[in-house]
């Protein structure tokens, strides 16, 4: 199924664009979407940090996971995801 | 003794009494500096019930053991009774002043008393004299720091200086130094009441520490890990400093927005005009507190600004959203003026920020109107009235002087149930993180001893429920859901307790997120102690019970420190839409996890017992 992904900071930079549309499997999660586009040990450098920490924040149609089912979230066709560096406090 | 000048000085206002005093090592190693050492002097040295404005209580300014240190950043604490919330208080502001205080001879000066003409305190190599301050009395802060530099050694002095509303007693006042700011807490008014309009430093005796070689290592490696830092907060901060929080915290819903009412980039999408790059264009380079790499901070020149000419700092993330989203404003010149004439008068951002953005739902709901204002019209987005505003506010003009004491107080005079639209936590106007939108300040605005802080102590979250933190390897985080209160609390404590030594040991807390930070190692190489990560946690606890133990013995009901009913629902819509969090049980369990009473907020004997501050703070 499709869905819409747009890039903020530093992911603009990553993927050179500040959108795009991405195939996951049909009943897939965020989990799976993060797997569809970080899909080499490089990119994956951008999401994971050494400590494995989840380098992102993600909104599902404006919607932050964190009040959802973080990664296990369900994703449906259309759809659109944000995805920016994970940042809080200051 | 290594790390430490080993005294510290009273100053008695009221007759000019200087007293030097030394201190045992051990009190040291029990409350390590800064505002632990702090906390501990003003609790012995005060009676209960002191007026914050009267000549009994007590101001301090303090640095640690690693000031000086070249790790990172060094930033001073000052502390006292807070008049905004009746119980502790304490800020904390970085620029080069903390090291050349410490060079100066001494780990912490307290004033008490209130001299009867404008005075000055200025130290230098050892030697302290009060000066007259009758001719800076009136002048603003770029003002009096030009004149003191003028009349003492140029710029080999440092500064920090109040401005007018400072000397009127203005809570939303700052101490400023050097266009930073110790801003929350309203100690800025407790300066003013005590007619010192500066405290000044001039140090060249650097502190021997133990094992130089060894701290030496550890600064290599340390700064090697901030140039090539892995946490993109760590990374934001080094390339923009903190203004590129706005760009990342609107769009998950952490910035607020009109005043709390609304998250989310879809309730303001013209944020955009005011993101980190739009700051950068201004941006004449980049500006660090004296020994750090990551240099957060920026200078700007604005020569074209509609307000006039600006050659200050670039605003900080809290600034860009007080006086930005939350009173609906875009124009990033009036966001760049708010803010110089915020460091130009001494004015605490964040403060008269929220208090701006309250006068304005006010008025937009009727309950204040122009003959209130002055003509000024307060509405959503209306750039040329915050600016108008806070030029007021500054001066305690008109309807400035009923803002000047920031939220809760310019409620209680309005009244007619303004108090709905005052956002703040036991008198302290929350900050720029709502905490539906970033869960990890919630616990710091609900549990801590000084309410509504961005400072004091968050979790730190990512979405895979890793704890991002500095000893988080080593503290053994579990992996667990930010939003399960229970399983965070105890995550709280810990987080709350490292982060009390890092700044107690005078440095900034951004360095809990480069993740290298060398806390325990470097505390051993200065001092020489056998300091373990259990002693380090376990003296963060004694000082945060000890700030809590001071609210207690002032009378302060800390369990009524709530979230404004607002902050406190489900959001309707946004990004935490429909996602209910439990603040009571934030407090509930945090208490709990701090060793405090959940009915009183008293630390529990046992907790007092084992922190070893029964004979100071006898039964509460
Ligand atoms: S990170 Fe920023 S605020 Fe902290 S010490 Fe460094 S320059 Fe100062």
């Amino acid at each position: 199924m499709k869905i819409r992904v747009r890039f903020l900071l530093d992911f603009v930079k990553i993927f050179g664009r500040n959108a795009m549309e991405v195939k996951v499997p049909p009943n897939g999660k965020v989990s799976d979407l993060i797997d569809v586009l970080f899909d080499s040990d490089e990119k994956r450098g951008h999401i994971f940090s050494e400590k494995n920490y989840l380098k992102g924040h993600f909104l599902l149609n404006g919607v932050n996971i964190l009040g959802l089912d973080g990664l296990h979230t369900l994703l449906n066709e259309n759809d659109e995801v944000v995805i920016m560096p994970n940042m809080s406090g200051g | 003794m290594f790390g430490y000048n080993g005294k510290v000085l009273f100053v008695n206002l009221s007759d000019g009494e200087i007293e030097s005093r030394e201190l045992s090592e051990s009190l040291y190693r029990q409350f390590i500096g800064g505002l632990g050492l702090g906390v501990r002097m003003i609790y012995e040295n005060t009676e209960p019930g002191v007026d914050p404005l009267g000549p009994d209580s007590m101001l301090g300014f303090s640095v640690g053991p690693l000031t000086g240190a070249g790790l990172h950043g060094a930033r001073f604490a000052i502390m006292g009774k807070s008049p905004m919330t009746g119980g502790w208080g304490d800020a904390n502001c970085g620029g080069s002043f903390a090291v050349s205080f410490k060079n100066a001879g001494y780990d912490g000066v307290f004033f008490k008393g209130i001299s009867h003409k404008p005075v000055y305190l200025f130290i230098k190599d050892g030697v302290a004299e009060l000066r007259d301050a009758g001719h800076l009395w009136g002048k603003d802060v770029y003002q009096t720091e030009e004149a003191i530099k003028q009349e003492l050694e140029g710029s080999r002095v440092k500064i920090c200086s109040i401005g007018p509303p400072g000397e009127q007693l203005a809570y939303c006042a700052a101490v400023m130094h050097d266009q930073s700011a110790a801003g929350r807490s309203g100690l800025a008014a407790v300066m003013g009441s005590k007619r010192l309009k500066a405290f000044v430093v001039s140090g060249s005796q650097k502190v021997p520490v133990a094992d130089p070689e060894r701290l030496a290592q550890l600064r290599k490696a340390y700064l090697q890990g901030v140039k090539n830092v892995q946490h993109p907060w760590g990374q934001a901060l080094r390339d923009y400093g903190t203004s590129v929080f706005f760009d990342a915290l609107i769009p998950p819903g952490s910035t607020p927005i009109k005043n709390f009412a609304v998250q989310g980039e879809e309730a303001f999408p013209d944020y955009v005009l005011c993101k980190a790059d739009e700051f950068m264009k201004y941006r004449t380079r980049r500006h660090a507190c004296l020994g750090c790499a990551i240099a957060c901070k920026g200078w700007l020149e604005m020569k074209d600004n509609k307000y006039g000419p600006i050659s200050g700092t670039v605003p900080e993330y809290e600034t860009i959203t007080m006086f930005g989203s939350d009173c609906l404003v875009s124009d990033l010149e009036a966001v760049v003026k708010a803010n110089d004439l915020c460091n130009q008068y001494g004015l605490d951002t964040i403060e008269v920020g929220a208090t701006v953005a309250f006068a304005i739902e006010c008025y937009e709901n009727g309950l204040i109107d122009d003959k209130d204002t002055g003509g000024i019209e307060l509405t959503w987005g209306n750039a040329d009235a915050l600016v108008a505003m806070v030029e007021k506010i500054a001066k305690r003009e008109g309807f400035g002087d009923v803002l000047a004491d920031g939220v809760k107080v310019a409620a209680d005079r309005i009244g007619k149930g303004s108090e709905k639209y005052a956002m703040h936590s036991g008198g302290q106007a929350l900050p720029a993180h709502d905490p539906r939108g970033d869960i990890g300040l919630g616990w710091g605005y609900c549990c801590d001893a000084t309410p509504g802080r961005h400072t004091a102590d968050h979790v730190k979250h990512s979405h895979d429920c890793k704890v991002a933190f500095t000893l988080s390897d080593r503290l053994n985080f579990p992996d667990l859901d930010p939003l399960d209160v229970d399983a965070n609390a105890g995550i709280y404590a810990s987080c709350s307790a490292v982060d009390r030594v890092i700044t107690s040991a005078g440095l900034c807390f951004f360095a809990m997120w480069t993740e290298e930070l060398p806390l325990i190692e470097a505390i051993v190489a200065v001092t020489g102690w056998d300091f373990t990560l259990e002693e380090c946690l376990k003296t963060g606890r004694r000082i945060d019970t000890l700030r809590q133990a001071y609210n207690i013995r002032e009378g302060v009901d800390t369990t009524q420190w709530k979230m404004p009913k607002r902050v406190a629902a489900v959001p309707t819509d946004g990004p935490m839409k429909g996602k209910k969090l439990e603040f009571d049980r934030m407090k509930l369990k945090g208490y709990q996890a701090l060793g405090w009473d959940p009915e009183t907020g008293k630390p529990l004997n046992a907790t007092v017992d084992e922190m070893g501050l029964r004979e100071l703070v006898g039964n509460l």
